[in-house]
Formats: structure tokens, C-alpha cells, sequence
């Protein structure tokens, strides 16, 4: 494959690059032929569950050995490799502590697998522990956490040691909103000081709060990547929909049948929608359409805007 | 973040290895099971303590052979069960290798470490009832001289077991991902079964603990039929045998350990 070749998403430089990147467990197909340079920021990981978000990002933490290709970071192999370890941080989906530690003995027991003496590991999960806010329950054992407590506690191991590249497995689960907003803008915080921050949700209006960076994925495949507009204009190669309020929806809707472009119209309480092959024409049409006919058009919206309409495009088309 | 001044970062083994082996000690003397453990290392010490106050019987002769049907065949590989087994598979089965895993930690070092911690943690649930047990029946010995040079040699061959006992069990675990099962087979197969092949025997840990512990081999059916007698065995014989063993078990566990993905 040739360099130009290769889809880029995030900002300049490649931080992750992923070759051909396949893994098989057993008959059953984990990711699937993965090729792309990932770049510093915030990127979302989205697809429906099962899609392969979670293998991905164990093979590009090097917790899983792809089958076929091969992925590095900062341009070394990540597998058993000591030097990359030391550079991310991973909240990992699965809910398992070591629940007899407190928040603070279990941060600073894995900082200090990061090199730093005890004193220093003490410190900097202190720190971390207070980045997401849970200093006043720091010397609680971890069995007594709420669920919220301790999906923040996972992400205060990750951040301990201030990674250059940090993954985050869906890292609002079960957090409260007060509690979700906080991890946005830590998020947010992460990509605007220059790191690589790799986020994997199935809430998608939580990813679009944090970055307009997207990888899709389904069936182990990347589905689409890059910016959001970029892929906007990727959907217009499928039908889109546009949501249209008026009066005499069903005279409104049969003049509108009339045209090639659209594939198919779906009624609602409150009007219907459309579905078009060509987006642009549909949307100057409408407005004149209802004019002519004198029509009163009281609303006209594209879900596409919508990061929900992305999904559902591209992961079902 | 890491507003505080860091020195540089030290990614040595020693370092690293002193602190996984400082945590799971810890982590292992306020488990549960250590709790259930030294119970049922306790009962064979409750046991002769009423033999003590109801019966007469010489003390030492108690002592031996409670260690050499008891507590060698079963609790010290009860004590290698426990810790070696789940020395790596409890943090897969826990599904909180991921935070190991991911650090720039060597897996050889994870595997030691644990590995180290759980020989630390066993050797004194087992040594301190045996203890325990030999004070119980020194009480009814009448040589109290010999009584002790027997204890530290049982007490030094009983270390040794427990030390080859859980490292085989802990690189069982690491290449079956399971943290019973697979020591069940072994000590099943290995020690119980092969104690009744002709010759075979030579090849179990408990008959060279047995032998590092002072006690004469016990003859095998082969030995019964041929030379009528147990093959010879000195205690420096089984010292390097057992040394060997755990020496291939740790490298056979760090290897697989390292090399191998667990899906967690």
C-alpha cells in the first residue's frame, strides 16, 4: 500500500499507525484488514457493540497479538514493548479492581509499575485522584466505590503518570451527568495540550462533545474516519433524510414522490421523511415545491448533522 | 498533571520486582483464603493436642509422623494449591491483568514477582501450625536435643517442597489460564500416581522432600519386588533435584507468560 494511500485521522504526524491490521479469534473474525496513522487529539471510536472497538484497542495497546499486520506507536512495535508502555494509559471497559485496596493504594501501586519510588507514586495519584474529583474518598477500599467512583478511579490510573497517548474504553459508563461532564472536559483538556486520546463510546452525543475526530467501525472494519464534515460528505453517497413539517403532508409528500432522487418517504406525528440519493437538489426543491403548491412548510431538518445520523448511515449502509 | 518534580523513572527489575512482590504479600496475608489455610493447617496441631493431654505416646515419634502422612503429602501441596495456582491466573480470572500488562513491566518480572510473593506467603502458613505442632509434642519427648535438629531439618525440607510445589503449580497456571485445575491433575497424576510406578516415584516432589526433610525413601511396589528395599537417597540429591525443578518451572511459567495473550 502506498503512503498516499493510507487514511490519516487526528492532527499532523502519525502518533498510531496500523498496518493491515487483522485478528481471528478462533473462526471469529475480531478486526478485519485495519489500515490507518491516527495523529494527536481526541478521536472517537464508535460502533455498536460488538463492531470490534474493544479488540482494537487491545491490539493497538499490544494486550492482544494481531493475527495478521502490525501496529506501533511513536514508530516501535507496541507488542511487550516497555518503551511504549510507559508512554499511554488505558481505562479499560471491564469493571475489576483489586477491591481490598483503597483508591489510592491501587493508583499508586501501578504509577510505581511506571518507574516512580513510592513517594512520588503517592503523589502523582493524588493528584490524578483529585483530577477526577474523588480526593475526599481516596483512602476508601475500592469495593465501597459507586459505579461512577470507579470508572473515575480507572481513569485516574491511566492519567497517574501523564501518558503522552491515553484509550479510554467507554469511559462514561455509569457516570453521573455532574460526573460525565467533568470527564469530557478532562478529555477535551487532554487533546487541546497535544496528546493522542483514543475515546470508545456507543453514546454517540457524548463522543461529539468531545471531538469532531471519528473512526467507525463495524464487523472489525473502519467504516468511515476523519472529521465529521469529511464524512458528512461521505453520506451523501447514501440516502439522507430530511425531516419535513408542513400542512397536507400526504399532497406535500406525493408531489416530492414525483422526483428520481427520492428513494423513500416515511410519515410521522409530525410530518414525514424523506429519503434522497441527492441531497442538494432535494433541499432547493423543497422550499420551491412548497411555495408552488402553497403549501405551508413549518419545518425542514436534516438528522444528518447529527452524529446518530453518521452512525446509522454508514454502520448500516 | 505531574505538577510535582519527578526524578528520572526507574524501570529495573529490582525495583519493580520488590514492589509487585511487597504488594501481593499484602495483598495475600488479608485474603480470605490465607484465613482458611492456616485453619486447616491448624488441625493436625488441635489433633495432637488432645493425644497429648489423654494419651502417652513419645512426642517425636507423634511429630514424625504426622509430618511424613500428613503434612508433606497433603498440606504443603494444600499450601502450594493455594497460592501458587492463582499466583497469575487470579489477576486473569479477576480480569485486572490489564493493569499489569500494560505497564513497562517485563511479564517474566510480573510472573517472578508473583510467583516469589506466593513461596513467601506459603512457607509461613505452613511452618508456623508445623511449629505450633512440634511444641504441642515436645512436650511428650524425652530428647529434647535430637527433637530439634529433627525439626529444623523437617522445617528446612518442608520450605523446599513448598517452594518447588508452587512454582510448578504457578507455571501450570500460567500455561493452562487455570488455577486449580491443572495443579489438581499434576499433583493427581504425578504425585499420587506416580508413587505406586516402579522407579517413577524418584521423579515426585513429595519423595525428595521427604528425603531433604530427614525421613528414608519409601519403597515403591518395584522396589518391593526386585531389591526389597527403597532406593538410596541423599538429602543433597533431592536438594538439586528440587532446585532444578523450580528453576525449569519458573523459566517453563515466565516464558509461556510472556509469549502468551490472555484474553481478559
Amino acid at each position: 500500500m502506498s503512503k498516499l494511500e493510507i487514511p490519516h485521522v487526528g492532527g499532523e504526524g502519525a502518533v498510531i499507525s496500523a498496518r493491515r491490521l487483522s485478528l481471528w479469534y478462533g473462526k471469529v473474525i475480531g478486526i478485519n484488514d485495519i489500515t490507518i496513522d491516527i495523529g494527536p487529539g481526541v478521536l472517537g471510536l464508535l460502533g455498536p457493540n460488538g463492531a470490534g472497538k474493544s479488540t482494537f484497542l487491545k491490539v493497538v495497546t499490544g494486550q492482544l497479538r494481531p493475527t495478521t499486520g502490525n501496529v506501533g506507536i511513536f514508530g516501535e512495535l507496541i507488542w511487550n514493548n516497555r518503551n511504549v508502555m510507559s508512554r499511554i494509559g488505558f481505562v479499560p471497559e471491564q469493571d475489576a479492581f483489586y477491591e481490598e485496596m483503597t483508591g489510592l493504594q491501587f493508583v499508586s501501586y501501578l504509577t510505581r509499575l511506571q518507574g516512580y519510588s513510592k513517594k512520588e507514586a503517592i503523589e502523582l495519584a493524588e493528584i490524578a485522584i483529585d483530577t477526577v474529583n474523588l480526593s475526599d474518598k481516596k483512602n476508601a477500599p475500592i469495593r465501597t466505590y459507586s459505579k461512577g467512583m470507579r470508572q473515575r478511579i480507572k481513569i485516574a490510573q491511566a492519567l497517574a503518570h501523564n501518558p503522552d497517548v491515553l484509550f479510554l474504553d467507554e469511559p462514561l459508563a455509569g457516570t453521573d451527568p455532574v460526573g460525565r461532564r467533568h470527564i469530557i472536559n478532562l478529555i477535551r483538556g487532554f487533546g487541546e495540550a497535544g496528546k493522542t486520546v483514543i475515546v470508545s463510546s456507543h453514546i454517540l452525543h457524548e463522543v461529539e462533545q468531545m471531538t469532531s475526530n471519528i473512526l467507525l467501525i463495524n464487523k472489525g472494519r473502519i467504516v468511515a474516519d476523519g472529521n465529521i464534515y469529511k464524512i458528512r460528505n461521505l453520506i451523501d453517497e447514501h440516502p439522507h433524510s430530511i425531516r419535513i413539517g408542513c400542512g397536507s403532508p400526504r399532497d406535500f409528500a406525493a408531489k416530492l414522490a414525483a422526483f428520481d432522487d427520492v428513494v423513500s418517504i416515511q410519515f410521522s406525528e409530525h410530518g414525514f421523511e424523506v429519503q434522497t440519493s441527492d441531497p442538494d437538489a432535494c433541499y432547493n426543491r423543497i422550499p420551491k415545491l412548497a411555495i408552488e403548491s402553497g403549501i405551508k412548510l413549518h419545518r425542514m431538518s436534516s438528522m444528518d448533522n447529527n452524529l446518530t445520523a453518521v452512525f446509522d448511515y454508514l454502520v448500516n449502509a | 498533571m505531574s505538577a510535582i518534580k519527578s526524578s528520572a523513572r526507574n524501570f529495573g527489575i529490582s525495583s519493580q520486582l520488590t514492589t509487585v512482590i511487597g504488594v501481593q504479600i499484602r495483598r495475600l496475608l488479608k485474603a480470605r483464603k490465607t484465613r482458611a489455610l492456616l485453619a486447616i493447617q491448624m488441625l493436625p496441631v488441635l489433633g495432637a493436642f488432645v493425644y497429648v493431654m489423654f494419651e502417652s505416646l513419645d512426642g517425636l515419634s507423634m511429630f514424625s509422623k504426622i509430618v511424613n502422612t500428613v503434612t508433606i503429602p497433603f498440606l504443603i501441596p494444600l499450601a502450594a494449591l493455594f497460592y501458587g495456582g492463582p499466583a497469575i491466573v487470579e489477576e486473569m480470572e479477576g480480569r485486572t491483568l490489564t493493569f499489569l500488562t500494560l505497564r513497562p513491566i517485563s511479564k517474566s518480572v510480573l510472573f517472578i514477582g508473583k510467583t516469589i510473593a506466593a513461596i513467601t506467603v506459603a512457607i509461613p502458613a505452613v511452618l508456623i501450625p508445623l511449629s505450633l505442632l512440634f511444641l504441642v509434642c515436645l512436650f511428650q519427648s524425652d530428647d529434647m536435643g535430637q527433637s530439634v535438629e529433627n525439626f529444623l531439618q523437617i522445617i528446612g525440607g518442608s520450605a523446599l517442597g513448598i517452594m518447588t510445589y508452587t512454582t510448578i503449580f504457578a507455571a501450570l497456571g500460567a500455561v493452562f489460564a487455570s488455577s486449580i485445575l491443572a495443579s489438581i491433575i499434576y499433583f493427581v497424576v504425578v504425585e499420587i500416581l506416580c508413587s505406586v510406578i516402579p522407579n517413577i516415584m524418584f521423579l515426585t516432589v513429595k519423595n525428595h522432600t521427604k528425603t531433604m526433610a530427614g525421613f528414608s525413601s519409601e519403597v515403591g511396589f518395584w522396589e518391593a519386588i526386585t531389591i526389597g528395599q527403597a532406593l538410596p537417597a541423599e538429602w543433597w540429591v533431592s536438594l538439586v533435584f528440587c532446585a532444578v525443578l523450580t528453576a525449569l518451572a519458573a523459566f517453563a511459567g515466565s516464558y509461556v507468560f510472556s509469549s502468551r495473550q490472555y484474553y481478559v
